[in-house]
């Protein structure tokens, strides 16, 4: 008795403990997979976030530079190392260096230096570049050009920061000998350029050429020109581009003259515009780097970036345009200082506020506010990292800026930008290029089109052939043969994708471009043939059609299709001179502007409408059979045909089957990569046509992720575009469960 | 006895089923004896010499029956012994069946409702059925009824919703859901929705109505409704229903066919099949000897 009892218990205990473990596996297994969706999810947001983050920017302590011994007016101008550890500060002729700690600056006693004896200095410029190469202008007429480089030099572990300064040779910029007041300076390839304006606003430019001479030895020449004919008004702003061929003049009447200077010997005057509607005087100029944008500033403290334009688009004309404004300071500017890694730029003005900007995406990233009086001069750090500037009470300030990703803000990403050399704002995605000054235009607007375009092709070429033959295998065709095709269809969906983008960039692109006339013959021959086939069928007499076993007959078809496709693709030129009269590329071109690529939509549309035939014929062709019989019969009974019972009743029952089967082929275009990656040509362009290509965000991130640096721009682009591409696969797939629950609930009895 | 037993059959009805009938109101009257309104009963189909096969096995064997019309005939038989079978080739649902094949006649209004001539979309709108299991479509009640009609081009709106309604009324389902119309067709409940089947195969306005164990799978009180609606019904069309259950047949029909294998053992007035079989087989079915 006790024995059998316990036999039972034990039973039941084992019984409930498998519940619990089967249960329990069960339910770690989901949770498992939600918090991995989860934490993927999190991932992808940590990497894009640093994208969207406000700039930092971390005060050093500031200092009150020790008395100056010459005038108080003197010109003043100040530069960081690299590292930002030392600073200088030029004082009329006297230099002195500061050095950087953590939180403070400090300025040794013994660091100021005489810098030339040919007379007292009365203006400053520094050469666009990264280099410290500066000009000093005295009260004789003339220049004396100096350089400050930083050397580093290793310790053991410990890095320390020591400078070297050059001066070179003077050079006698005004023949009269007047004092100079303003001055700019760039030093070239080929030599250096100086403009400078002298006493009673004689305007000056200086450029040296360097011939070299076959035996080696090479010869300077100096060519003086005076521009002051060309200008009216005081000259308030002078600055050259970083390759000294040009040269702009600000005034105060609110002008701006742009000389071109690429023969030295004879400056012409390209251009004059007017810097802001209201005729404010222009008190700084600096041309972005790149030299195709120049940055304005105004005694009102306006902002703006211009561009030179052509007048139109058959003109050679070309004027300087405002493209991007930013939010007016409160008083004059009194310096811009560009940045010597991307298109930003740091202002300051005369109540002392400092801004920095970003050009392209028309940003005011900081405001500085750093309260030790009128800001005379700044300057940017050469890795974009750093701010220093010198006050008119003499104290320094500085910053450590932390802003790794200055150009991307919601509107690049998605909305037209006006980049430097365009016409118009425009949508564009080209991440790299040669050159330094480039800047990266990262828009994933035309990648989201690419996507959209995409999977349009592959769904325009897969739906009607999967569920067309979904339905003729669920509802027409012979059980025996639907037992071999529908296996057979879905070992198309093992194929690699690899292996399909492969074929259609290899194989099949250049089969297309060959035979296109014949494929375009294709698209009304075959149904047509398909039709007078059947038609034909239909006219034969019972006793014919009776041997053919009732639901086969689609087998009859098969040779029928390979012959008109042999035929078309055999009589491809004659199909070329019927369709189109000339080569079909010309005729594209000439009568519908499409240009046609080898790899093309259509190319895409094929490989991977092929890709996700399978899916949506399987899920839709087993949603289709799965209509109850007796709905069927009950149909049939009432005296439907076939097709009305298809059409009236098979079709609204399967459709939440129908509506997955499409959503589920729709996710997977969307995210299919390899066939994009190897079918499309990668173009990121914006253009319906079928003819050309397109670039989407999948096969996007697989071209550039493996040049794209560790937490660079770039790669945080391609994470968000990663994340985007993440929530546009859970808005469709949740979006078609919701709407195949409700479709269920309406249609489904069982 | 089997007089006795025929009366102890008809009369045990189920208990609702008066009080069902009261609020019918009492002059379409139930009564349990075949009612000859259109007598003398003229045949409406033939069945002759008909054998049926499923590949190579033979269903029906040599089956003669005249269905009367305007009558309710019934087939009665143990499972698996052809009465739905035979039911099925009335309409040629078999046809569907792979392999299906049949020798012998059916005529419909003496015309052979295999002739090649013959359209069986039109034979089945004249020839409608209700199945054993209720099969309602996943649409609303109106388009449920509307189905038919729709079929044979019937769009009219006006001409549809009277149709509907007459319809719902032959069904008694009327009054019930004549305020849902539109609500879907599977929130009724399994009687409802039998007897909105047979609205359906109603709206199309068949000579013939074939039904398939219609109340198999009902209560007690849904069956006694449909049995109530077929004697309406037979007024102005022809009843075959194959049922398992012989009170059922007892009660609700004027003719009874005995299938027995494939074989049609014997087919005559169901008051006299019930108290006076001819065959041995038959009185051994129907009390209760095997089956």
């Amino acid at each position: 008795m006790s024995t059998a009892a316990d036999g039972l218990f034990n039973r039941h205990r084992l019984r409930t403990f498998t519940d619990r473990f089967t249960r329990a596996i069960i339910i770690g297994g989901g949770i498992a997979i939600i918090l991995a969706i989860l934490g993927m999810c999190a991932f992808l947001v940590k990497e894009v976030l640093p994208l969207f983050q406000s700039p930092d920017a971390v005060q050093t302590q500031p200092i009150t530079l020790l008395p100056a011994s010459g005038a108080t007016s003197s010109p003043v101008m100040v530069g960081l190392d690299e590292h930002q550890e030392l600073a200088y500060v030029v004082r009329g002729e006297s230099l002195e260096f500061i050095s950087i700690s953590n939180k403070s600056l400090s300025q040794p006693n013994s660091a100021r230096q005489a810098l030339t004896a040919a007379g007292s200095v009365t203006a400053i410029a520094r050469a666009l570049g990264k280099d410290h190469r500066l000009a000093l202008g005295t009260d004789s007429g003339q220049i004396v050009p100096v350089s400050i480089e930083f050397v580093q030099e290793f310790s053991g572990e410990t890095r320390s920061i020591t400078s070297s300064v050059t001066t070179g040779e003077p050079v006698v910029v005004d023949p009269a000998r007047r004092p100079i007041r303003s001055l700019a300076y760039q030093t070239t390839e080929s030599g250096v350029r100086i403009a400078a304006v002298s006493e009673d606003r004689h305007l000056w430019l200086v450029g040296s050429r360097t011939v070299s001479h076959p035996d080696g030895t090479t010869d300077r020449s100096i060519v003086r020109t005076e521009l002051t004919s060309h200008i009216t008004g005081q000259i308030t702003a002078l600055t050259f581009d970083s390759r000294g061929d040009t040269f702009f003049v600000g005034t105060d009447e609110g002008t701006v003259r742009q000389f071109d200077l690429r023969d030295p010997a004879q400056p012409v005057l390209a251009g004059t515009s007017l810097a802001f509607e209201k005729g404010e005087a222009v008190t700084a100029l600096a041309p972005l780097i790149g030299d195709r944008a120049l940055v304005v500033g105004s005694a009102t403290g306006q902002v703006a970036v211009w561009m030179p334009m052509r007048e139109s688009s058959d003109s050679n004309v070309i004027r300087m345009k405002v493209v991007h404004r930013f939010t007016p300071h409160a008083g004059a500017i009194t310096g811009i200082t560009i940045s010597q890694r991307d298109k930003g730029f740091i202002t300051a003005d005369i109540t002392g506020e400092i801004r920095l900007h970003h050009s392209t995406s028309e940003q005011t990233l900081l405001q500085l506010h750093p309260q030790q009086g009128s800001m005379r001069h700044v300057y940017f750090a050469s890795k974009a990292d750093g701010i220093i500037g010198v006050t008119d009470t003499n104290r320094v300030v500085h910053y450590h800026i932390q802003n790794p990703h200055p150009e991307i803000t919601w509107r690049t990403l998605f909305s037209p930008v006006w980049y430097e050399g365009y016409s118009q704002p425009d949508l564009v995605w080209q991440s790299s290029s040669g050159s330094d000054d480039f800047e990266p235009k990262l828009s994933l607007t035309p990648l989201i089109f690419g996507t959209l375009k995409g999977t349009v092709f592959a769904l325009l070429l897969a739906v009607p052939f999967a569920l067309l033959a979904a339905i003729y295998t669920a509802m027409f065709m012979h059980p025996s043969l639907r037992a071999k095709l529908k296996p057979t269809i879905e070992i198309m969906a093992a194929l690699p994708t690899v292996v399909l983008g492969f074929l259609a960039g290899l194989w099949f692109a250049p089969v297309l471009e060959r035979n296109f006339p014949a494929i375009a013959a294709m698209a009304i021959v075959l149904p047509l043939a398909i039709v007078v086939f059947t038609m034909l069928f239909l006219a034969l007499s019972n006793s014919v059609r009776r041997r053919i076993r009732p639901g086969a007959e689609a087998l009859l078809m098969v040779p029928v299709i390979i012959g008109v496709i042999w035929g078309c693709i055999e009589a491809n030129s004659w199909w070329e001179s019927i369709l189109f009269g000339t080569p079909y590329k010309a005729w594209l071109e000439a009568h519908l502007g499409f240009r046609y690529d080898q790899r093309n939509a259509l190319v895409v549309g094929a490989a991977m409408g092929f890709a996700i035939i399978p899916i949506i014929y399987s899920i839709s062709e087993e949603a289709l059979s799965n209509v109850p019989k007796n709905l069927i019969a009950g149909s049939l009974a009432l005296g439907a045909t076939r097709w009305q019972t298809f059409a009236h009743l098979v079709l609204i029952s399967a459709s939440p089957g129908i509506f997955s089967a499409l959503m589920i082929g729709l996710g997977r275009a969307v995210g299919e990569t390899m066939i994009v990656l190897m079918a499309t040509g990668n173009t990121p362009i914006m253009d319906w046509s079928a003819f050309n290509g397109f670039r989407t965000l999948s096969a996007n991130i697989a071209v550039e992720i493996p040049e794209a640096p560790h937490g660079g721009t770039l790669y945080r682009t391609l994470f968000l575009a990663g994340l985007l591409l993440f929530l546009v696969t859970f808005v469709i797939n949740t979006g078609a469960e919701l709407i195949r629950q409700r479709l269920r609930a309406k249609y489904s009895q069982f | 006895m089997l007089d006795q037993q025929y009366r102890t059959i008809t009369g045990s009805l189920p208990l609702a089923v008066p009080s069902l009938m009261t609020m019918q109101g009492g002059d379409q009257g139930y009564s349990t004896a075949p009612q000859h309104d259109h007598a003398p009963a003229k045949s409406k189909l033939l069945v002759r010499d008909f054998s049926f096969f499923y590949g190579l096995t033979q269903a029906l064997f040599k089956i003669n029956v005249d269905i009367p019309e305007y009558q309710v005939t019934a087939f009665i038989g143990p499972s698996g012994c052809g009465k739905s079978t035979l039911l099925r080739c009335m309409n040629r649902l078999n046809d569907l069946i792979e392999g299906a094949r049949h020798e012998g006649d059916i005529l419909l209004d003496n015309e052979d409702i295999f002739s090649p001539a013959i359209d069986i979309t039109h034979l089945r709108k004249r020839v409608g059925m209700v199945f054993q299991k209720s099969n309602p479509f996943p649409k609303s009640i109106y388009e449920n009824v509307a189905y038919g009609p729709r079929l044979q081009g019937l769009n009219q709106r006006t001409v549809l919703d009277s149709v509907i309604e007459h319809s719902l009324q032959g069904a008694g389902l009327w009054e019930e859901v004549k305020d849902r119309l539109h609500k879907s067709a599977l929130g009724l409940s399994g009687g409802q929705q039998q007897r909105l089947c047979i609205a359906r195969a109603l709206a199309v306005k068949p000579d013939v109505l074939l039904m398939d164990e219609p109340c198999s799978a009902l209560d007690p009180i849904a069956t006694g409704r449909i049995e109530e609606l077929l004697f309406a019904l037979k007024k102005e069309l022809t009843i075959v229903i194959v049922t398992h259950n012989m009170q059922q047949a007892a009660r609700v029909s004027d003719w009874t066919a005995f299938l027995y294998m494939g074989q049609l053992v014997e087919f005559s007035l169901t008051k006299n099949l019930f108290t006076a079989p001819a065959q041995k087989q038959t009185e051994d079915y129907i009390t209760g000897r095997f089956g």
